[in-house]
């Protein structure tokens, strides 16, 4: 960007003398202000301010430094299926606010296809309508700014109902890739975005031996991995020792290992989660505690697992908001019509902020799920919100960014 | 010689560029860059001439660093638990407090404290006068920022006409 081109477009009016101009502020507070602007209000509103910030915003630099800079501006796609057709999805779009629980909150409903994991604003998708026939097709999309690429068809032939995707950065070759796994006999399937080769690789799955595996190969079906810091693949595989990670850059497989809690590991009370660029361990202790452990390092062959905080039922503060996005805060008297929930009860879907914020879904019986809660770590603060959700309902983690392409050789790298 | 230390009852007289006199404790000073670094250097004798910071303003910002200064000292001998908690009530309190710190400002108020804590060095305040500028922004058209930030559209009609068409919003 160049800035006395940012100088240049901030002219004053020459005919209002009192009223002050931002052409007045110092460059660094203006591109300070710039970047604390959501991407969603960048591309669709001050881009057509002026030439000259157009320019700026859709440039290469700013998208790749505002991909990297701007990462508190927290989004979380929900989609609950909607029952009567399994392709089409209500999708909700969660804007957290930069401070507090608050959010604003936005829904659509599409045939776009279910969202399956997000890097740097774009999203990989599977689609089952392009082609009418029921088979799905991954694609890769900028909702922002609209760019889309369709990925060619997986070598294993997946009609991605269900298997394991999700689109990485790989930080050394500076390329998006997208790992694919639905049978791990099979392998890892990878197709790398741009690059030079249109097709998909396939690289031997996690275990040598079927015996090897820690989950039942007959009833077992992966999912989408968890990423952390756009670059590891960590795959839940039914195992209350480990899960199978994945660095995208070298494509090595290999196991990680989960923290000593001090007791037996029970696997249907953990949950990975991406917090704040880190893997985390999320665990339910009991009715009214849940620790979060943070994987800080790997180092030769040796996991740093760090207990970051234990929620605790009596030490929070319990906000109820009545409906979404309404921030009224109640008195404690009414808290007793409200009781917190049974942490057995809240399963972790996400973590927001990051790694500030985490939310809970809650499950009031096997099939039906009730609403969600946020819980900010900062100030212990655990605060409802009566999002009717569903059962099959699927949370995928979001920032939006600047990223455009018209052809996929353009898809831009961004700067480390 | 005067003393460079920071020294608790010491007091800087800061002068505004309309004239006005200010006495900040230095202990409330150090919080911008610029004033620490001159007590660091030993110049902070006499009146302390802040020529792009006027009355109003200056006394806006030293309201923010009294009141960020006092969040800092108190309460330092409670028990641990008592002090967690004291921790938890004091920062909603300040988050509370900066909220209607700022949004009492209007537009020319607020462009006056970016220029000063900017001038001044005061990180917090400018990041927290940024953001609020960042809020105003969001959900207006661009014929409103331009307004506000006081820019002239420097697009064709042709050029115009052109984003309007392409600027719809994704999912629809």
């Amino acid at each position: 960007m160049g800035k006395s081109k940012m100088k240049s477009l901030l002219k004053k009016k020459e005919e209002e003398e009192e009223l002050f101009s931002f052409a007045d502020l110092p460059e660094h507070v203006v591109i300070k202000i710039i970047e604390m602007v959501p991407a969603r209000y960048l591309y669709n509103t001050f881009r057509f301010i002026c030439n000259s910030w157009n320019d700026m915003i859709t440039s290469a630099q700013f998208t790749a430094q505002n991909t990297t800079v701007n990462q508190t501006k927290s989004e979380l796609f929900i989609q609950i299926a909607v029952t009567w057709r399994k392709q089409d999805y209500k999708v909700k779009l969660l804007e957290m606010d930069h401070k507090g629980l608050d959010f604003k909150s936005e829904d659509f409903y599409t045939r776009m296809g279910k969202i399956r994991s997000s890097c740097d604003g774009l999203i990989l998708v599977v689609n089952k309508n392009i082609n009418g026939n029921g088979i799905g097709i991954l694609y890769v999309q900028n909702l922002l700014t609209r760019s889309s690429l369709s990925l060619p068809k997986c070598p294993s032939d997946c009609r991605h109902e269900q298997c394991g995707a999700a689109i990485g950065f790989d930080h050394s070759k500076k390329q998006y890739k997208v790992v694919h796994m639905c049978a791990d006999q099979f392998g890892y399937e990878i197709f790398t975005l741009g690059g030079s080769d249109d097709s998909w690789k396939r690289i031997p799955g996690p275990f040598e031996e079927s015996y090897d595996r820690p989950f039942n190969g007959e009833t077992f079906r992966w999912g989408d991995p968890v990423l952390i810091n756009g670059q590891v693949m960590h795959w839940y595989v039914d195992s209350d020792e480990y899960a199978v990670s994945m660095n995208i850059s070298d494509e090595k497989t290999y196991r990680t290992y989960f923290p000593d809690i001090g007791q037996e590991i029970d696997k249907e009370r953990y949950k990975l989660l991406e917090m704040g660029r880190y893997l985390a361990f999320v665990y339910k202790v009991s009715s009214s505690q849940i620790d979060v452990w943070i994987l800080k390092d790997y180092c030769h062959g040796q996991n740093c697992w760090v207990k970051r905080h234990s929620m605790i039922k009596e030490s929070m503060n319990y906000i109820k908001s009545s409906s979404s996005s309404s921030s009224s805060k109640t008195s404690s008297k009414l808290q007793d019509h409200n009781p917190l929930p049974d942490f057995m009860r809240l399963f972790p879907v996400a973590s927001l902020r990051d790694g500030e914020v985490i939310v809970f879904m809650h499950q009031t019986s096997k099939n039906v799920s009730g609403c969600l809660y946020f819980y900010e770590i900062r100030h212990m603060e655990l605060k409802k919100f009566n999002l009717r959700m569903r059962d099959r309902s699927s949370f995928v983690p979001h920032r939006s960014s600047l990223i455009h392409w018209k052809h996929e050789k353009e898809l831009l790298p961004k700067s480390s | 010689m005067s003393t460079p230390s920071v020294s608790v009852n010491r007091v800087l007289k800061l002068k505004s560029s309309d004239g006005e006199i200010f006495e900040v404790k230095q202990t409330v000073a150090v919080q911008s860059g610029v004033l620490k670094q001159m007590m660091e250097d030993g110049c902070t004798e006499g009146e302390i001439p802040l020529n792009n910071v006027d009355s109003p303003t200056l006394a806006k910002i030293i309201e923010w660093c009294n009141k960020h200064h006092d969040n800092d000292v108190e309460g330092r001998v409670l028990s641990e638990e008592r002090e967690k908690e004291k921790e938890k009530e004091k920062a909603a309190d300040m988050k509370k407090w900066e909220s209607e710190f700022i949004d009492a400002l209007n537009r020319d108020e607020i462009y006056f404290l970016l220029t000063g804590s900017n001038y001044m060095d005061i990180k917090e305040l400018l990041d927290c006068a940024a953001q609020k500028v960042a809020d105003m922004v969001k959900g207006k058209t661009p014929e409103a920022i331009r307004e506000m930030f006081n820019i002239q559209s420097d697009f064709t009609e042709e050029e115009e006409e052109a984003i309007r068409k392409e600027n719809q919003w994704a999912f629809d």
